[in-house]
């Protein structure tokens, strides 16, 4: 203590005579920081970044990424079908024209594999008894497609509907009997007639009439199976069809809180403007790892903003009341910002940016960096209440006395903070880096601006509120007697209490838990994971052979904790040679078309084609065609009638239908001027829809089976590229609990023992992460020990030192346990912090108590008000924190904010009760 | 010139006789006796004092007998069995025929009853079909309408309706399909049994 006196005198010495000179270099540094900071000072979003870049996860993920979509960035656009898949299409056709127009801040979408690539094996892709039952189909209604191959006309189809059902009602009206209890069949079909297929005819045409610029093939209903429907195929489906996914690539922007907010915040609109011109039907949103990881920082860095402005203007009101003026608050405020603007201007220039862990380090210096002077000003007071001279002498004496203290108490701080280096772990590395070099320079202005400051702007002796007499016999707190056993009982019983609750402290290692409820990402990022078939999580492993792909998938689905896994064989069809013999008898099935019927193009017929070959006459004559048909038709559909022979529920609801359905579209075509021009447009796409379908059933159904060749690049890209196999392994339960995931990362292990992706990132993100916490509260620890011990060149000062760190820090966590706060990727770091807030109370009071004026179960006014005020600017420092919308940094404010509350609890009974017991050392005594 | 202009006018007197007249003739044989039917049936679907099904029976016997004086049932019935009915012993044949007709009546007199009201029928016009004439008949509703065409043969003086093509679908026809189905499927006597089978239900629904 005595060097470091000595050392402060030198100081002083040097400062005092040349305020000026420190005060403009002082400012010049700071606008040189503040430039450097606008200039350089960038803001990383990854998490694996945070862990150290030697980390072969690092490489191995380098790999993945190229697996998705060559690694670059994307965002996923979420779209909810609300039931109406066909909707959900056209947001995302029209949102992805929107994104191509718009180069600048885009660079692709995927949101689609073309269906074309894959048309040729479509029938592959349906089940056994799928294909059957089209062939049933085909066969059941032959005369149909007999005659619509040979003339693909809507009117014929209408036609043949007609005499269908002519067929039937005649049949049923005078040889129905026949068919009654008729295994072998009689008098034409005995099955029902199924209208679903006419009133999907009837309800597209309707629509198309009506001003419905989309045709809506009904063919696909006709067999029964969806995919036919090659329009609406090819798209990112989850959650049984609910949401639409498409996966934005966003260009790199240098601007906002990372390179892609910029285009997120485009999208977003882009996503907004759509809704609002065509889609307010249409439920739609942002997600994804890297727009997770934007709102993430862009919520974290407003919270930041509102709670370092919030902590400064706590401090200032703290510091107005508790030092009673304006002169001594806006010197430490002051020196303060000189102490961040030095902390800023270092980290853009050494480091060059803030990490999500990093980024709390502004509002912490406020609560942490103000004790200082704090303490510093405290003295000041009592000294100019009690001993009389000039400001400089009395700032000399503070120098003298406090100095040594306030240096340590800044040093341990520091020092609790600098051991993160050791770690290991580069999000705490750099935040240890920062924070630790923070206090310093807090404490080097403090030591410069501050008496300089003090020189020209403290208040003088006359206006000092204490009288001396009083001051000098001033205690903070007087146990008495029994209040000091029953201090330390108590505190015992608290330590012990807080044990019990301890237990029940888990970690939590979900991060979707860590953000902001409200986010945007967030909340569509947890409808997939509550909607979605399997977890939208999973692990990856390479091999370079297939049949190795193969064994270890095959491995892999016996796994207890393994749901399934992807690879790129299983993209295949499956049980493709199976499927073979039912493919050749559809083939065989499907008549051929007509050889005049030409062959239309791949992007479909269009009207104009019609108008070219039709006269205007042509397309009224043609409506006045379909209006008799389907006035005949409709006769038919007498539903009170059927009703009465017997026909079935569905049926006569059907035929009901068809009624409407027919009436709408006759009033349609007998009212409106410009329907026969469109019903001529929908029978040339109808032409042309039959045309593709017969295609499609004829190529699929004759094609050899798909090979891994075949598929189309997009598609397998995800799954093997440059002779490497991917296999995506899926989890079967929750991975968010450690244990579940500590158990699926080490059976996937014990197969694949490289296994990378984000379960297996978390997973060795939070062992690091929990490791690198602990290990930086002992580094703190030891460093404290190894400085207190050389400090105060007594191992029992220094455990003395150490009494309200150790119960704060206890309490702290019996406290958590007991309001249900578990300890999380955010909140860890606490330790670290608390062990800096406690050590220094420990310090100013054992400095205090070393000078000998500690009385029994006693602390000296100025003493515990400079610990009360620096705990309760700490405490607004971290408390500010729990403004935050991101829960992370809101759980840390609180546990911080605990946790100094506890320490301070500690340092102002607990320590003065155990100093009480113990005996001075003779050389501070001396001293 | 006088006796020229005479001549003329004459001449335009008989064109115009014709012209007014041929309507008249149509409707003088087969489509007047369609007419007739189809006018007759609806009376009797729609007089009040028959109206509700306490009538239903009454109403039944009337149509039933309107279709028993008008319908050629005897010759649809061979016409159904095609070359079946060669095959037939005299006494399977006035079996069938006797069967057909009561079935035959039975599923018309139903359908008249379930369906007809009071249409607007209109008459296209009536054309020659080998020995037979066809009478096209339309059935017009509010935005619905179906096509029933008749063939008629002439007896005597008298016209009968051999066959009734609905939308196109000849209910002759459809007889001669099914039951030739049937019977491939089956057997003739088979078709008989089924014959008695509905003559008898039919029978039961009628008491």
């Amino acid at each position: 203590m005595s060097i470091l006196s000595g050392l402060m005198q030198k100081l002083m010495a040097w400062v005092l005579p040349r305020p000026r000179f420190i005060l403009g270099a002082t400012f010049a540094s700071v606008v040189a920081c503040i430039f450097a900071t606008i200039t350089l000072l960038d803001v990383q979003t990854n998490q694996l970044e945070l862990i150290s870049q030697r980390h072969p996860l690092i490489a191995l993920s380098d790999k993945l990424d190229e697996f998705n979509f060559h690694g670059k960035a994307t965002f996923a656009v979420v779209v909810r079908s609300n039931n109406n898949p066909n909707r959900a299409i056209e947001f995302v056709n029209a949102l992805v024209e929107k994104i191509r127009q718009d180069p600048q801040h885009f660079q692709d979408v995927f949101y689609r594999i073309d269906p074309e690539q894959f048309k040729k094996w479509v029938l592959y892709y349906l089940d056994e008894d799928e294909l059957v039952q089209i062939r049933e189909r085909i066969e059941q209604n032959s005369s149909l497609v007999q005659k619509m191959a040979e003339d693909p006309e809507l009117l014929t189809f209408f036609r043949l509907v007609n005499q269908e059902m002519t067929s039937r009602m005649v049949g049923e009206f005078f040889t129905g009997f026949l068919e009654d209890d008729d295994p072998k069949g009689s008098g034409g079909s005995s099955e029902p007639m199924d209208l679903d297929f006419l009133i999907k005819v009837l309800n597209g045409l309707s629509k198309f009439l009506s001003g419905t610029p989309q045709y809506q093939s009904p063919w696909s209903a006709f067999f029964k199976s969806g995919a036919w429907d090659l329009e609406k195929e090819g798209y990112i489906w989850e959650g049984n069809k609910q949401f639409l996914i498409a996966a934005v690539m966003p260009a790199k922007i240098k601007d906002g809180v990372s390179k892609t907010q910029t285009s997120l915040i485009q999208l977003r609109q882009v996503i907004k403007d759509l809704q609002a011109s065509n889609f307010s039907d249409v439920e739609a949103g942002v997600t994804g790892q890297e727009a997770l990881n934007n709102d993430e920082m862009q919520t974290a860095m407003d919270d930041m903003s509102r709670a370092t402005w919030l902590s400064l203007l706590g401090l200032i009101i703290l510091l107005l009341l508790f030092l009673r003026g304006i002169r001594h608050p806006v010197i430490i405020m002051i020196s303060l910002g000189v102490g961040l603007c030095w902390t800023f201007g270092w980290t853009s220039i050494f480091i060059g940016h803030l990490n999500i862990l990093s980024i709390v380090f502004a509002p912490l210096l406020c609560g942490l960096g103000v004790d200082y002077g704090i303490h510093w000003f405290a003295r000041y007071e009592e000294e100019m209440s009690t001993s009389p001279g000039s400001r400089l002498d009395a700032i000399r004496r503070v120098m003298e006395k406090s100095g040594p203290g306030i240096f340590i108490a800044g040093l341990s701080t520091a020092c609790t903070f600098m051991p993160f280096l050791l770690t290991g772990f580069r999000g705490l590395m750099e935040l240890g880096m920062i924070t630790g070099m923070g206090i310093l320079f807090t404490l080097l202005a403090d030591f410069t601006v501050l008496p300089s400051l003090a020189r020209y702007f403290a208040a003088g002796s006359g206006s000092s509120k204490a009288p001396r007499e009083v001051a000098n016999n001033r205690y903070m707190l007087h146990l008495g007697r029994l209040g000091v056993p029953a201090t330390i009982a108590g505190a015992i019983l608290l330590c012990t209490l807080s044990a019990i609750s301890t237990s029940h402290v888990k970690f939590d290692l979900n991060p979707l838990r860590l953000q902001s409820e409200n986010a945007e990402a967030v909340i569509w990022e947890k409808v997939l994971v509550e909607n979605a078939e399997h977890s939208v999580l999973s692990v990856a492993a390479l091999s370079d052979s297939p049949q190795q792909v193969l064994d270890m998938s095959a491995k892999l689905r016996t796994l207890p904790t393994v749901l399934d896994v992807d690879n790129v064989f299983t993209i295949l069809p499956e049980q493709q040679e199976a499927k073979v013999p039912v493919l050749r008898s559809i083939l065989a099935a499907v008549p051929d078309l007509n050889r005049s019927v030409p062959r239309l193009i791949a992007e479909g017929p269009t009207y104009a084609s019609l108008k070219n070959t039709l006269d205007p006459g042509a397309h009224s004559q043609y409506a006045a065609e379909m209006v008799d048909v389907l006035q005949r038709i409709r006769f038919k559909m007498q539903a009170d009638q059927a009703d009465k022979w017997g026909a079935s529920r569905p049926l006569v609801d059907q035929m009901n239908q068809v009624r409407q359905s027919i009436a709408q579209l006759l009033d349609l075509l007998q009212t409106t001027p410009e329907a026969p021009v469109s019903l001529s447009e929908y029978r040339v796409r109808f032409r042309g829809d039959i045309i593709d379908k017969w295609t499609l059933l004829k190529e699929s159904s004759s094609a050899p089976p798909m090979q891994v060749s075949d598929l189309p690049p997009p598609l397998r890209d995800q799954f093997l590229q440059d002779g490497q196999y991917l296999m995506r392994i899926y989890p079967k339960d929750s991975i968010w609990e450690e244990g579940a995931l500590k158990q699926f990362i080490s059976q996937v292990q014990s197969v694949v023992p490289e296994v990378i992706g984000d379960p297996v990132s978390l997973y060795v993100f939070s062992e690091a992460y929990k490791k690198a916490s602990i290990a930086a509260s002992i580094y703190a620890l030891i460093a404290i020990v190894i400085l207190h011990t050389i400090a105060f060149r007594s191992v029992r000062l220094m455990l003395l030192s150490l009494v309200p760190l150790i119960a704060g820090a206890s309490w702290t966590v019996g406290l958590m346990g007991i309001t249900g706060v578990d300890f999380n990727l955010a909140n860890s770091i606490f330790a670290p912090l608390v062990v800096g807030a406690g050590v220094e109370y420990g310090v100013i009071v054992l400095a205090r108590w070393q000078e000998g004026k500690m009385p029994f179960g006693s602390l000296p006014f100025s003493t515990g008000k400079g610990v009360i005020l620096a705990s309760l600017t700490t405490t607004v420092g971290f408390g500010t924190l729990m403004i935050s919308h991101h829960r992370g940094i809101f759980s840390l404010g609180f546990v911080a904010w605990a946790g100094s509350i506890c320490v301070l609890l500690s340092a102002l009974f607990v320590l003065p009760s155990i100093l009480s017991y113990a005996k001075a050392p003779k050389s501070i005594k001396e001293q | 010139m006088m006796y020229r202009r005479v001549s003329i006018a004459c001449l335009m007197l008989t064109l115009c006789t014709v012209w007014f007249a041929a309507p008249l003739r149509a409707e003088s044989g087969a489509t007047a006796t369609v007419k007739s039917v189809l006018d007759r049936a609806m009376e009797i679907q729609t007089r009040t004092d028959l109206q509700g099904s306490e009538h239903r029976k009454e109403r039944s016997q009337m149509i039933r007998k309107l279709i028993g004086d008008n319908f050629a049932s005897s010759e649809m019935a061979r016409e159904s069995l095609q070359d079946q009915w060669e095959k037939l012993s005299g006494k399977q044949r006035e079996q069938y025929t006797a069967l057909f007709i009561g079935l035959f009546e039975d599923s018309y007199t139903r359908r008249v009853l379930d369906f007809l009201k009071k249409e607007t029928v209109e008459y296209p016009g009536e054309s020659a079909e080998g020995k037979h004439t066809k009478v096209q008949t339309v059935i017009m509703r509010t935005n619905e309408h179906i096509p029933v065409d008749y063939m008629l043969e002439q007896k005597g003086q008298k016209w009968l309706i051999r066959d009734v093509i609905i939308d196109g679908v000849s209910a002759v026809e459809t007889y001669r399909i099914s039951f030739g189905q049937f019977i491939r499927n089956n057997s003739f006597e088979a078709l008989l049994q089924r014959m008695r089978i509905q003559k008898k239900a039919g029978e039961d629904t009628r008491s």
